[in-house]
């Protein structure tokens, strides 16, 4: 062997030894696991040196380690370690959230949306706090049978601790907060919402197939009114049924039928359960209402939609509570007292909260000018100062799109500067062409620029010179507007602008004052009679069709609420001395007699009713026409407060009286029908054994009995009525004698 | 059958107390067991009604009084359902076509040619042929729509055989011309104050209503004419003041029942002629909105003021003579607009402006 081969095999074998300690230095170390050495250093035989450090070990290995080496999991302290993190990621989203509000980058969202109130002290209250709380009145009426509450016994609710009106129908102009209210008072109350509105109410449905529609709609229904939300927020809470819109859903024919075949089964279901009838297959028909339903609309007396035919606000009315939520204003009624002072400056308090916050800097009184454009429509409100915000910081919101607010005060102003005819080309210019086209070209907003003026033309007057020749010429242009207005044909808007620059010459001044009105409340004069007339239309179209045929040919279509109504209630108002009936003389009594009578024949019920606010009792007509018949204006012959308080005291004798003369006849009534079945009796036994068929000896038992009262009969053989299928059309009567049946 | 008005109806022509020679003509008219298309028109509470059931009553027997109320659907054109109530008997059927809006013309139109297409069938009765038509009274023929009465012309004409129409109206001047020349017009006048007497003379003694001594047909005259000669009025009010007192107080200087918006509407006639100036003007526009939003119709509200200031004024002609002008210019434009509150306080304007001219 030579030297070098030595060499070699020296250099070899190091090598390979070396390789091999390496290998199982590293072995050993994943097998033993030993504590921290100095990283392996391993000469190769080129002479580099390697350095091979030991394995740390990760945080994870430990972990996992310590699982496995204590052999069970820390749950507590795993727990932490989870909300640890939630809490943080919660919070990260927050102050992202924070950051981006701040920005106003991601602003994007509507500020109606960004500003709905999240619960009921946010909720603004608008005049209608009597109405939030009616509707948490009434929901918690039901928490005895929803929530299993021990509930009171009273007259509000049913024996079964429900309100009597099973499903309440709140309505009310747009924008006022109606689904903001009734959702957060429901949600407060601890319900889950499920809500039915136009967008969703003909979601999976068939939609060609009428009969399958309304029964998926009924299912629909049922289901969202029996089913708890499984969803994990509101775990095991009682669903409450919201219907939006109910007025102008597509098929509100559809939901409002729905509607009262609910409730009619469950009348029907109530009645059985009262009088604890065991019958299972029946029940199972009739479902109990348990689940509050709440339906919202915006008109339940008009029905202007487009669509003919009744109006199916007119049976929905009937079988629900109705709370009408009012426009925010600051209103006064006729006599003069206040009605809702506080409500538009609730309104006001609301905007400015959103004025705050998104730091827009307008004053009360610029809220209190976009309020009056907006006509008291809050979501208006929210959105014109979202949309003008830019333009209110530099306070001309008003000139970049002339409201029909400006129009009218541009009426009543003339510039000093210029000569008159200069002034009226500049505003002809500006209505015909300018700015204000968009105003005088619609006639909707035009007709609030006409109704605006002549709410403001006799204060101008009256200040003025007092005199009548300009009234009498604004009446002649007024109806030169109505006729155009009115004519449906062509759309004849171009012509508008001349009625107000009519306005302009006769009644502008150069300094207008805006001082005390004369008519007190005057801007919601026509929208406040406008909706008195509508309810009493609905009561006297009520009336009458509760009237018999025949008095209702007598009395004609036309005049009844001008002649019929007000002789007929001063009818009910007769002079009777006492209250019990044993007092009175013939003549009164023949009168209670008559005014019986006219109750029945026109379906009229006598009815107690207590006011919500001050728990006063008050006697009522139903329909109740008091509406239509008393008067609070100043030149009544009567004022209002000493009349109604003169019929409620006439009320309280008569009343009584009537109640006792209708109990009489019925008991009269009931006497005359229970004096023919004695001698009917028989042929009840008669029917009875049809019926069973096998059971003579029944009918032997009970013949003793009968025989008493029918021997003489018998052996006449007195005829005996026998009723097959009665009601039917194939109904048969005949003669049977005692004979016959003895004898088959 | 309670109410005086209803019980007291007459039911057959026989029962009918004035009108003797319109009463005697619709007797003739019923014996020949045919007769024309009918317009009755004249003032609301004269008999219309009752005249035209009369008749129908001669012609057809009492079944006619088997009346019961149908809702009839209808589809229109547009594929929307329009229901409305049709009050009818196995002889007729009876309409207001002013429920239906707008919609009259295809009410009429379907209705019609419902009732005409379907021959009336009388087993009973087959040798007479008089029996072969069917009636449709339409009520309130004056707010039928210029298409519908269009619609009606034809129809009138087509199903002659089978159908009768009876129209009803105060006024024939909202009625086409054709239709006026298809028809035959018979016009019932109000009864006179003597007439309405005899009739609450009639019930008096029939109800036994006590009265106190004094002059009694002067009682009745009263009450007539404070009812504007209107029976169906006098008979209410009648009826309530019966209710209201024991003994009914005759003695002219004794207040009659005055309804309360008459009487709002008499004082606002005088506070127009005492302060004539833009606050009273302000201030009695409240009291429109009021009227108006209980249901008076606005065209009864300037009627009746007018006739208050008349009656205010009644020495002076000329003014009368203006103040009657002007009224019947904004009676104008009420039925021509919509917007009637403008049009009330025009009237008030204008009228103080006139009362201005002739009392300083």
């Amino acid at each position: 062997m030579s030297m070098e081969d030595e060499l070699d095999f020296q250099s070899s074998a190091l090598f390979n030894s070396s390789v091999e300690q390496t290998e199982i230095e590293t072995f050993a170390l994943q097998s033993f696991s030993p504590s921290s050495k100095p990283p392996l250093k391993i000469k190769l035989s080129n002479g580099n040196t390697l350095r091979i450090p030991y394995k740390e070990k990760s945080n994870n290995e430990i972990f996992t380690d310590e699982i496995y080496q204590d052999t069970y999991i820390n749950m507590d302290l795993l727990m932490k370690k989870a909300e640890l993190h939630n809490k943080v990621k919660e919070n990260d989203k927050k102050i992202n959230a924070m950051k981006c509000t701040k920005n106003e980058v991601k602003s994007s969202q509507i500020w109606t949306e960004r500003y709905r109130p999240k619960n009921f002290v946010q909720l603004c209250s608008a005049g209608n706090d009597k109405q939030y709380r009616s509707i948490s009145l009434w929901l918690k009426r039901w928490s005895p049978i929803v929530f299993g509450e021990e509930f009171v016994q009273s007259d509000l609710v049913d024996n079964l601790g429900r309100p009597h009106h099973k499903i309440l129908l709140v309505h009310g102009p747009t924008g006022i907060g109606k689904t903001s209210a009734v959702h957060i008072i429901a949600k407060q109350l601890g319900y889950s919402i499920q809500e039915l509105n136009a967008a969703n109410s003909l979601d999976a449905l068939p939609q060609n197939d009428k009969s399958s529609t309304s029964s998926a709609l009924k299912l629909k229904i049922i289901n969202a009114l029996t089913s708890n939300a499984i969803n994990l927020k509101n775990k095991n809470k009682p669903s409450c049924l919201i219907i939006d819109e109910i007025d102008s859903l597509g098929n509100s024919n559809e939901v409002v039928k729905t509607l009262t075949d609910l409730i009619y089964s469950d009348q029907k279901a109530y009645s059985k359960k009262m009088r604890k009838e065991q019958d299972e297959k029946k029940s199972k028909k009739h479902l109990l209402l348990n689940r509050p339903i709440i339906c919202i609309a915006n008109d339940i007396y008009n029905y202007n939609s487009g669509k003919l035919g009744p109006n199916p606000m007119d049976k929905l009315r009937p079988i629900s509570q109705q709370i009408q939520f009012k426009k925010p204003m600051t209103s006064t009624t006729i006599s003069g007292a206040k009605l809702s002072g506080n409500a538009v400056k609730s309104v006001k308090d609301h905007l400015m909260y959103i004025n705050k916050e998104e730091k827009l800097g307008l004053s009360f009184q610029d809220l209190g000018e976009i309020v009056d454009i907006c006509d008291g429509d809050i979501r208006a409100c929210i959105n014109h100062i979202q949309f003008h915000r830019k333009s209110i910081k530099t306070n001309s919101i008003m000139d970049v799109q002339l409201s029909w607010f400006t129009m009218v005060d541009q009426l009543f102003k003339r510039d000093p500067q210029l000569s008159k005819d200069e002034n009226f080309m500049r505003l002809l210019d500006k209505y015909m062409n300018g700015d204000g086209k968009s105003v005088s070209g619609n006639s909707n907003s035009f007709d609030k620029v006409i109704k605006g003026a002549f709410n403001r033309y006799l204060n101008t007057v009256y200040y003025q010179d007092d005199s009548l020749k300009n009234p009498c010429e604004l009446s002649d242009w007024l109806h030169y507007y109505d006729q155009f207005s009115g004519f449906n044909q062509m759309d004849l808007s171009q012509y508008y602008p001349i009625t107000s620059l009519k306005i302009w010459s006769l009644f502008s001044e150069i300094n207008p004052n805006k001082t005390q009105s004369l008519i007190p409340n005057v801007r919601n004069l026509e929208y406040e009679s406008n909706e008195l007339l509508k309810t009493n239309k609905t009561i006297a179209r009520h009336a009458v069709q509760n009237l018999p045929i025949n008095t209702q040919i007598a009395l004609g279509n036309k005049d009844i609420s001008c002649e019929f109504l007000p002789y007929i209630s001063k009818m009910f108002q007769p002079s009777i001395s006492s209250k019990v009936k044993s007092n009175l003389n013939d003549i009164e009594k023949k009168k209670i007699e008559q005014l019986t009578k006219l109750v029945k024949d026109f379906n009229i019920s006598l009815e107690h009713s207590k006011d919500f606010e001050t728990g006063l009792i008050s006697l009522k007509i139903n329909p109740n026409w008091d509406s239509i018949v008393n008067f609070e204006n100043h030149l009544a012959p009567v004022s209002f407060t000493s009349l109604s308080k003169q019929i409620q005291f006439n009320r309280q004798i008569v009343f009584p009286l009537i109640t006792a003369e209708l109990d009489r006849l019925e008991m009269i009534r009931k006497s005359a029908n229970a004096k023919r079945p004695i001698e009917d009796e028989a042929e009840v036994k008669v029917k009875k054994v049809k019926l069973n068929g096998n059971s003579i000896d029944f009918f032997k038992g009970q013949y003793q009995e009968v025989q008493d009262q029918t021997t003489t009969e018998q052996n006449k053989t007195a005829r005996i009525w026998v009723k097959y299928n009665e009601g039917y059309l194939n109904a048969v009567r005949k003669n049977i004698g005692w004979n016959d049946i003895w004898l088959a | 059958m309670s109410l005086w008005v209803d019980k007291y109806r007459p039911k057959t022509l026989s029962q009918l107390s004035y009108h003797d020679s319109i009463t005697q003509n619709l007797r003739g008219l019923s014996k020949s067991g045919d007769f024309p298309h009918l317009l009755m028109y004249g003032p609301s509470g004269s008999g219309k009604k009752t005249r035209i059931y009369c008749t129908l009553n001669e012609i057809f027997g009492s079944s006619i009084e088997k009346l019961k109320i149908d809702v009839k659907t209808f589809v229109t054109s547009s594929n929307r359902k329009l229901e409305f109530n049709v009050l009818s008997s196995p002889y007729h059927l009876e309409i207001t076509p002013s429920d239906m809006g707008n919609n009259d013309r295809v009410v009429i139109q379907d209705l019609l040619k419902d009732v005409a297409s379907t021959e009336q069938v009388d087993f009973s009765n087959q040798s007479s042929k008089r029996h072969r038509f069917k009636i449709v009274i339409i009520n309130e023929a004056d707010s039928l729509s210029r298409d519908a009465q269009a619609a009606l012309r034809r129809t009138m004409e087509k199903y002659s055989s089978n159908i009768r129409l009876i129209l009803v109206c105060n006024s024939i001047s909202n009625i086409i011309a054709p239709i006026k020349s298809r028809t035959l017009l018979i016009r019932i006048p109000s009864p006179t104050p003597n007439e309405i007497g005899k009739i609450l003379h009639n019930i008096t003694e029939r109800e036994q209503v006590q009265l106190s001594s004094g002059d009694v047909d002067k009682f009745y005259e009263r009450l007539a004419l404070a009812s504007n000669r209107n029976l169906r009025r006098a008979l209410l009010s009648y009826e309530t003041l019966a209710m209201q007192s024991e003994t009914i107080n005759i003695s002219s200087n004794q207040q009659l029942i005055n309804l309360d918006w008459e009487t709002i509407i008499k004082s606002m006639a005088k506070d127009i002629t005492t302060s004539r100036n833009v606050s009273t003007i302000a201030k009695l526009r409240t009291t429109i909105y009021e009227l108006l939003s209980h249901c008076i119709p606005a065209r009864i509200i300037l009627k009746t003021l007018l006739f208050d200031l008349v009656d205010l004024h009644h020495e002076n002609n000329k003014l009368v003579e203006e103040v009657v002008s002007t009224g019947s210019i904004f009676d104008e434009r009420l039925s021509l607009g919509t917007k009637s509150i403008f049009h009330l306080e025009g009237f008030i304007a204008r009228s103080m402006v006139v009362i201005d001219k002739y009392i300083r």
